[in-house]
């Protein structure tokens, strides 16, 4: 739904097609959208942007990465864990230290009589302030904006901690011989107090307290709701408690406001009991302001808690896509695939499939260079160059920020192109597996994915399946995530695609597979094709078909091709298209696209768990990969402009035909398996 | 039922009494004494008329293959598996995931009365009915605001204006200024109001009784002529008088603003010795009471008060509910307090009456601590008791935080879907104008 709403977004004229009643889901899309995932992204993204400095030494690179970014991104595999808890234990020490202090027993009386601190726990204190402060420095210092920096939520608690301290030792030292030390002491009170806000440094190491601020920051409308409302209630008792009360004799309800405590208490059914009514008009009164604060407390609580629970769940969803990346990009880094953990089976496989990615991008940056713009280099120079031109979140990166520009048609094809040769990769990887078996001759990341496939009892084909099907499941994961009631029908869930005449006509005697076999080995082709034309349309490949189509698309597969989704092979075929259809639009908009829920269940029934999570892990890569595209939320909403002359350019290329070149491709990937494993070999 | 034959989905010609229909690219094939259990219907006439002249099957369908005797419609086939039940079945269920009113136009281009529609999906339909209605109020409220006043006489226009002004905060920056004036207003008389009890703040009067202060007193009066003046003119101006004075919104501000009118009043009629002044007095004090009402004023400002009166009026089954088991609650725990409380001689429990308070206190966890059990069989009650309550209170609030819940969800995405279809129209309007510009 919100896809649709993208696409209408998109393409203004459409708007006219939908009812009102669709305007409502739409509505409800756009509540979510703007409430929940964009500003879900944006926040993650302002804590997941690692400062890198160019002007800090090579030193202390690894420190400082480690200490940027606890979740991860560090060149030290691990470090940034020990520092994340050396950090958390710090701010629970000092915390202990404060509230120790504050016990008569422990305290020290200065010359004046007055209390002080405890010298020992003076020492933890100074310690700990020193670790904040280097951590903050080291922080300021590597990151890449510093007034960015200095506005973070996060930073300012962190600078809050901090400089209470130092006023303090500023105050003290500076007016040790002045007479007026009576007022210092004050101030120096006051800052006391403050250092309170280091417990809230928590948040920096913790997803669910970083929710709860934002849930907060969103919902102060009903917040709003919840203390008007509250404070109506203790208007409205407190003063009819007043008149009630007024004339018994020594009553504690002297006046409106003395009674304001009385009905704050019983409306959070505190109830201290020191002041309570005694008169039975009274007594009335204070029944009523109980059941009365129960209810009206309870209110608007579930929709600060829905809020949050919204916000927790999108935020889990796309921290843990990060993490997939972190851990891919790690092992990266290490340079070899072999060296990896042996517990991530799976993962290796995914990264098999990336480096293979990488081999092709490498001739194909050849002819597009000037298109896969390199990524800012980051963490350890030589081995990130390598990693920008290898990772495909890297390359689709600069790619989707020349979307927002006009007039920038190659630069798509490029991008669907790497995806496209994801794609054939994750099929052909399976397949010469199966020679390979026989051949004996491997090269060790071969081997690796031996393993994996040995695990799963299902063909390998299947397995092809699964890799080019999951990403449906992010679209899953999404659509779970921004799931309207409103169910989808088929005809939202129809894949634009199988309304060009090409698609649809597809011989329905054909394997699910061996359709996905087409579609891999038509991935292929195409940069050969665009290879040996090199500024010959790129538009030549299918895909491009079906990258962001325009609604016109759709909407007429929902009227026309409506009964394709019934028959198993069409609908199959439409199923391995539409996720490329949805991972182009999460990326372009961050939101749920094509419903998954009518999808013939062939492509849910697998069995092994290896399988899953295995399509969990690539769904995972599918959606870090918009979370890697940097643009802002808003800059990929803005791209909507030129999208429908390209898409109409594209369907008129579509009805190429297709059916010949699956030899020829068959041909052409045996050479790139084989280059593969030698190059790993 | 079950002995009527299935559609079939086949490719062959169709014999005596059956017609091929092609629905948006799916074929069916019907039997003509099935289609003509609703003879009035669509398919039915296509079957009669079928050897008449091409003009009427024509006006039929959008396309006839004479060769293969097959009748073309451009039309939604999801939708017409649906309807195609009602000869089967005599009635339709809408799939999920078909816009209800979208079926409901397909049922009429096929005549098929709204009635067989099943009950499950009439719920489903009326409900999506009903907030569509809902969207276009507000849409008719947002292009009011946006419609330019084209009113004939001078009154006329000055009353608009005047209603806009008063009504509609987001029409001005006047408008603005004022909603917040008598925001800031309300705000001020309801703090008046709770500072003038403080006993440090009033003052003795000549009979050496404490009386508000005279500053306070000032305020108070400056807030009701304004208060009047609002609720003057916006009478004035409503283009509907008996409507606006009977809304509840403007009873509350009647109320609001009439207490203050008797006092004075009544302290008139008192000082020329009209009435006697003690009575004046009590009436004054009692009428202090009323200005409480002031406070709801504010409902007129926030949105989510205004839900929250929604949500309650929709909710009272589920109110009188909570009030019923706690009532229920109340009593019996009052007495097996009072009873089991008998043992001991120091009691606090004196009568069941008493105890209802302390019954009260205990179920809804306030506790205060004045009236407590002291025996043990006693205490064993009272735990009994506030647990019972804790569930006697939440059991029947849950439906009714729902009902609010639902209530403020729908309110803002109604909200934003008029918006979205105010954009809409406003398109198609620019859309318009450009084609005709072109043309």
């Amino acid at each position: 739904m919100s896809e649709r709403y993208l696409d209408v977004n998109r393409h203004q004229i459409s708007k006219g097609i939908l009812s009102g009643l669709c305007v409502r889901c739409l509505a409800q899309a756009r509540i979510k959208l703007q409430a929940w995932i964009l500003p879900c992204d944006e926040a993650l993204h302002s804590v997941a942007m690692e400062p890198e400095g160019e002007f800090v030494s090579v030193l202390f690179r690894p420190v400082i990465s480690s200490l940027a970014d606890p979740n991860g991104h560090s060149a030290w595999p691990g470090g940034e864990n020990i520092l994340a808890i050396i950090s958390i234990l710090f701010i629970v020490l000092s915390t202990i230290a404060l509230s120790l202090n504050t016990l008569p027993e422990l305290q020290d009386t200065d010359e004046f009589g007055h209390a002080s601190d405890n010298p020992q726990l003076a020492h933890v204190e100074a310690v700990c302030i020193a670790w904040f402060t280097m951590e903050y420095l080291l922080r300021f210092l590597s990151s890449p904006s510093k007034w960015k920096f200095f506005k973070g939520p996060l930073n300012i608690i962190d600078l809050l901690a901090i400089l209470p301290y130092y006023v303090t030792i500023f105050l003290t030292e500076s007016n040790k011989s002045v007479l007026q030390f009576q007022n210092v002491r004050r101030v120096v009170q006051i800052f006391r107090i403050m250092r309170i806000l280091r417990i809230l440094k928590l948040a920096r190491h913790s997803t669910g307290l970083q929710s709860l601020g934002f849930t907060l920051r969103r919902s102060y409308n009903e917040l709003g709701l919840l203390i008007l409302f509250l404070a109506m209630g203790i208007m409205i008792f407190s003063s009819l408690v007043f008149f009630a009360e007024k004339d018994e004799e020594d009553t504690k309800f002297k006046s409106i406001p003395a009674s304001f405590w009385w009905a704050t208490i019983t409306m959070t059914t505190v109830g201290y009991g020191d002041i309570y009514p005694k008169t039975l008009l009274g007594k009335i009164v204070g029944g009523l302001c109980c059941i009365a604060g129960v209810l009206v407390i309870a209110l608007p609580i579930p929709i600060i808690v829905n809020n949050f629970s919204e916000f927790y769940k999108e935020q889990k969803r796309q921290e843990k896509a990060i993490k997939r990346r972190e851990a891919l990009e790690r092992a990266k880094r290490n340079g070899s695939i072999v060296s990896m953990n042996q517990k991530d089976v799976f993962g290796r496989s995914m990264e098999l499939m990336d480096v293979m990615v990488e081999n092709i991008d490498g001739k194909k940056e050849k002819v597009h260079d000037n298109h896969v713009s390199p990524c800012p280099s980051k963490g350890i120079p030589k081995l990130k160059s390598q990693m920008s031109s290898s990772s495909p979140t890297k390359t689709l990166e600069p790619s989707y920020q020349e979307h927002a520009m006009p007039s920038s048609s190659p630069q798509h094809l490029s991008a669907q192109k790497l995806e496209e040769m994801y794609n054939k990769m994750a099929k052909t990887q399976s397949q010469p597996d199966l020679n390979s078996k026989e051949k004996g001759p491997l090269s060790k990341a071969v081997k690796a994915e031996f393993e994996m496939e040995s695990i799963p009892t299902k063909a390998i084909p299947s397995t092809a399946e699964a890799i080019t099907d999951m990403r449906s499941m992010s679209s899953i994961d999404s659509f779970i995530s921004c799931a309207t009631d409103f169910p989808e029908s088929s005809r939202f869930s129809q894949s634009p695609i199988s309304s060009i005449p090409g698609r649809v006509s597809t011989n329905p005697s054909l394997e699910p597979t061996l359709e996905n076999e087409h579609e891999g080995s038509q991935g292929t082709t195409t940069p050969l094709i665009g290879e040996s034309t090199k500024h010959g349309p790129y538009s030549g490949s299918p895909k491009s078909v079906h990258f962001k189509n325009p609604l016109k698309c759709s909407l007429k597969v929902s009227f026309r091709g409506g009964e394709d989704s019934g028959t198993g092979v069409l609908s199959d075929s439409s199923s391995v298209q539409s996720p490329e259809v949805s991972v182009y639009t999460t990326a372009s908009s961050r939101t749920p696209t094509k419903s998954p829920e009518n999808l013939p269940p062939s492509i849910f029934t697998f069995h092994d768990s290896s399988i899953n999570k295995f399509i969990d892990a690539d769904t995972d890569e599918e959606e870090h990969l918009h979370d890697g595209s940097g643009t802002k939320p808003t800059q990929r909403l803005l791209e909507k402009a030129n999208h429908t002359e390209d898409a109409q350019r594209r369907r008129g290329n579509s009805t190429l035909p297709l059916d010949g070149q699956e030899n020829h491709v068959a041909q052409e990937v045996q050479p790139l398996q084989g280059e593969q494993s030698h190059s790993n070999a | 039922m079950w002995t009527i034959p299935k559609p079939r989905y086949r490719t062959d010609l169709c014999a005596e009494g059956q017609i091929a229909v092609n629905i948006g690219g799916v074929r069916v094939m019907l039997f003509g004494d099935v289609l003509n259990r609703y003879p009035e219907s669509r398919l039915a006439e296509l079957l009669n008329c079928s050897t008449q002249n091409s003009e009427v099957i024509s006006s039929l369908c959008d396309d006839f293959d004479p060769s293969r005797k097959e009748f073309y419609f451009d039309r939604d086939p999801d939708a017409f598996k649906c309807i195609i039940d009602v000869y089967y079945f005599d009635e339709i269920h809408i799939k999920r995931g078909i816009c209800p009113i979208c079926f409901i136009k397909e049922m009429e281009f096929w005549k098929i009365d709204q009635s067989v529609l099943d009950e499950c999906c009439k719920g489903y339909l009326s409900e999506k009915e009903e907030e569509l209605k809902e969207i276009a109020k507000k849409v008719k409220i947002i292009q009011e605001d946006l419609e330019v006043d084209r009113c004939i006489t001078r009154t006329q226009r000055c009353q608009r204006f005047m209603w806009k002004l008063m009504e509609k905060p987001g029409s001005s920056l006047l408008a603005r200024i004022i909603a917040i004036a008598s925001f800031l207003s309300v705000l001020v008389s309801a703090v008046v109001m709770c500072v003038g009890t403080i006993p440090e703040l009033q003052v003795t009067d000549a009979e050496g009784k404490l009386v508000e202060h005279p500053i306070l007193e000032a305020i108070e009066t400056a807030c009701m002529s304004w208060f009047t003046a609002e609720y003057l003119l916006r009478l004035a101006s409503s283009p509907n008088k008996l409507h606006f004075a009977l809304s509840f919104m403007n009873v509350i501000d009647f109320m609001a603003i009439i207490p203050f009118y008797v006092v004075l009043s009544l302290t008139y009629l008192g000082t020329t010795s009209m009435m006697e002044l003690a009575n004046v007095q009590q009436a004054v004090q009692a009428l202090r009471i009323m200005r409480i009402a002031r406070i709801f004023k504010l409902a007129r400002h926030s949105s989510g008060l205004q839900t929250l009166t929604h949500a309650l009026k929709r909710s009272l089954k589920e109110l009188g509910l909570l009030l019923m088991y706690m009532g229920v609650g109340i009593f019996v725990f009052s007495a097996l307090a009072y009873t089991m409380e008998q043992s001991h001689p120091e009691t606090l429990f004196r009568s069941i009456p008493q105890s209802f308070w302390w019954a009260i206190i205990t179920m809804t966890t306030v506790g205060y601590g004045d009236i407590y059990p002291k025996t043990t069989l006693g205490k064993c009650n009272a735990a009994v008791s506030f647990l019972c309550g804790v569930i006697a209170i939440a059991l029947p609030i849950h439906p009714i935080i729902n009902n609010f819940v639902v209530f403020y969800n729908k309110q803002k995405e109604l909200e934003t879907a008029a918006k979205h279809e105010v954009e809409l129209m406003e398109l198609k309007s620019g859309r318009e104008a450009r084609r005709k510009s072109r043309t």
